[in-house]
């Protein structure tokens, strides 16, 4: 029997009960809708905290000593590229942008006139080359108060909320203390000299921002730094980029590791994968309101529909012909349910794309270390969207395997009996 | 010469606890392009006869050859496709699909045999012309009458220009000035096609316009009229 026979009868059949098929379809709309929303944050939040993340604090790729990485979490100075010219030579030559930093901790201590109290915070300190800094990073755009480093090499610019947190204007004296390659302590007293608000909450947060060339006086840093950051295609492979790149290298300088931004903003990765687990824990509802209320609708058609049934299996319609039409009509209410819950959620999504949530004060409040803006958006993700309809239209299919079965289970004559 | 050939056919059900004989041993010779009606009290085994001639059903013993194919031996779905390609069906209750048309009905036996969409449509139109019912052939089952419901079904049956038309009290739903034209339908039907029609029946005029009667008492033929004219 042709095959669009079977379809065009089992769609056919779907208006029998009109109110039933549209509730079991919208149904599974509504699970699906929340879904495709619930993915689309998810996705903004991953290209929000990514975009962020290598924008103001990791770069697409960062060059290290190979032996840093190990020991990233105390930000050491002496695990540190002792010359960075030929690198970074090496690496114009190539066409990247690249941004030498020292980056270590440092403690913030403020105290007396104008503070309006005194203490002290631990922060990471981040010294950059102004120049080169702005090809890697866009820190600078984000300047709120006062003066970039390119205009005050003698300051500190602090992060927007770490500002807040110490009562900061521009202008007042602090003082760091930081250990300086070696390992002894040093003092530097500064003034604020800038404000950065980055979409980066961690790095509103915990960062305070030197030059270089301070740094390296203070903390006798004899030309070199822990890191090279590089600008990179945001499209292309970071895996594959760097194997490449730290395979180049090895022309220049031995002992150099190139590290990925999925490497080096790890953290924030497992962060968003331990939410899509939430995500498919969506999906195992949908698959519960696809089971629960197409199983019912079928169970409810197969036991209308036995006489019919019988009538067809009496003209010679095979079992497989009735149970393939019945599972087509189940998939054609998943079909139609996913549709609409596609169609459901664009204005929604247009919604959390365009404006989104804004949750810079839950940021505050929490002290979120992760690069988000704090601003919650959308993204439109054609492979979700699309998914969600074939995932509609199989887990219907699949669900109503049982029901279809059951109805092959009476003889023709119980069934052309029944009722 | 037979088109159906009964021997020594039984079939037992079984009730709870205890074995229901239906049909205990039954002889038939059913000649091409009879109109042979089926009769006899409740529980008599007429419809399980017919049940066992459309193949809807499998024997315990003896045996049924339809056209010289023997039916017994045959599988669930060589039994199906058997149906598909030589029975034609009538049933009491017409049976008839809601939601497709009077045309859409018609042409189901032969969407199932994957017939040509021209030559389907030819085909329905020419059989809806012949139970009277052209003009109707675009509505829904549900805004006919029920003899002309009964009318869809005949020609349901007829479509596929079976060599058996069974069909299981066919007049028992209807008035019987319907049931007479319901009969007429078949009586010229099976003139004009030559088609062989078997019947259960509890009518009375279904009876008396059968050109053979089989009574049928506790499972056994108690009388064939043989063939009338």
């Amino acid at each position: 029997m042709n095959i669009r026979y079977l379809a065009g009868f089992a769609f056919r059949n779907l208006t029998r009960h009109k109110r039933r098929t549209v509730i079991t379809a919208a149904s599974l709309a509504a699970g699906l809708s929340l879904f495709i929303l619930f993915d689309s944050l998810l996705t903004g939040l991953e290209n929000d905290g990514t975009r962020s993340m290598i924008w103001y604090d990791t770069g697409s790729l960062q060059v290290q000593d190979s032996g840093y990485w190990e020991e990233k979490d105390s930000l050491p100075l002496d695990r540190a590229i002792a010359d960075p010219g030929p690198v970074l030579d090496f690496l114009g030559s190539k066409g990247f942008k690249a941004a030498p930093r020292a980056v270590f901790m440092g403690e913030l201590i403020v105290s007396g006139d104008p503070w309006t109290e005194s203490g002290s915070v631990r922060v990471r300190m981040v010294a950059l080359d102004p120049g080169r800094d702005a090809a890697v990073f866009r820190l600078r755009e984000t300047l709120q108060e006062g003066k970039w480093l390119s205009d005050d090499p003698s300051g500190i610019v602090l992060g927007y909320q770490l500002a807040r947190d110490l009562g900061a204007r521009i202008g007042y004296p602090l003082t760091v203390m930081a250990r300086t390659r070696d390992g002894a302590f040093q003092t530097m007293d500064l003034r604020v000299s800038g404000i950065v608000n980055t979409p980066n909450a961690a790095v509103n947060r915990l960062s305070a921002f030197v030059s270089l060339d301070l740094a390296d006086e203070y903390l006798y840093l004899e030309g070199s730094v822990n890191q090279i950051a590089i600008a990179g295609d945001e499209d292309a492979d970071p895996e594959k980029a760097a194997a490449k790149l730290e395979e180049g290298l090895k022309t220049v300088a031995g002992g150099l590791s190139v590290l990925p931004w999925t490497v080096t903003g790890a953290e924030f990765l497992a962060f968003v994968q331990s939410r899509s687990g939430l995500s498919r824990v969506l999906l195992l509802l949908v698959f519960i309101i696809a089971a629960v209320g197409v199983s019912n609708t079928m169970l409810m058609t197969i036991l209308e529909r036995t006489r019919e049934m019988g009538m067809l299996r009496a003209q010679g319609m095979y079992d497989r012909e009735l149970r393939t039409s019945l599972m087509m009509e189940a998939a054609a209410i998943g079909l139609i349910g996913g549709i609409l819950g596609l169609v459901l959620s664009l204005p929604f999504n247009a919604f959390l794309v365009n404006t989104g949530f804004d949750l810079s004060w839950m940021i505050e409040k929490v002290g979120v270390d992760l690069p988000f803006s704090g601003r919650l958006r959308g993204a439109w993700h054609a492979r979700t969207m699309l998914m969600s309809v074939a995932v509609g239209a199989f887990l219907s299919f699949a669900v109503s395997v049982i029901p279809a079965r059951r109805a092959m289970k009476l003889s023709v004559v119980e069934a052309l009996r029944h009722g | 010469m037979s088109i159906i050939e009964v021997r020594g056919v039984r079939k037992t059900y079984r009730s709870g606890e205890a074995d229901v004989p239906a049909l205990r041993g039954i002889d038939l010779d059913i000649g091409r392009g009879q109109f042979l009606a089926v009769a006899g009290p409740s529980g008599s085994g007429k419809t399980t006869l017919l049940n066992l001639l459309g193949c809807l059903d499998s024997l315990d013993g003896g045996s049924i050859r339809i056209e010289g194919v023997d039916i017994a031996s045959m599988d669930k779905t060589a039994r199906a496709r058997f149906r598909r390609e030589k029975l034609g069906f009538v049933f009491q209750s017409y049976n008839l699909v809601p939601v497709l048309t009077v045309m859409e009905n018609v042409a189901i036996p032969l969407e199932l045999l994957g017939m040509d969409p021209k030559e389907i449509h030819a085909r329905c139109m020419e059989v809806l012309e012949e139970v009277g019912l052209a003009d109707k052939a675009k509505r829904r089952p549900g805004r006919l009458s029920g003899g002309q419901q009964q009318r869809v079904a005949v020609a349901r049956a007829l479509v596929k220009r079976p060599s058996l038309v069974l069909a299981d009290e066919p007049t028992a739903n209807l008035d019987s000035a319907t049931g007479s034209s319901i009969l007429d339908l078949m009586k010229a039907m099976n003139a004009k096609h030559g088609t062989t029609f078997v019947f259960s029946t509890h009518d009375r005029m279904v009876m008396d316009r059968a050109s053979r009667l089989v009574l049928l008492h506790d499972g056994l033929v108690v009388s064939d009229e043989g063939v009338r004219t």
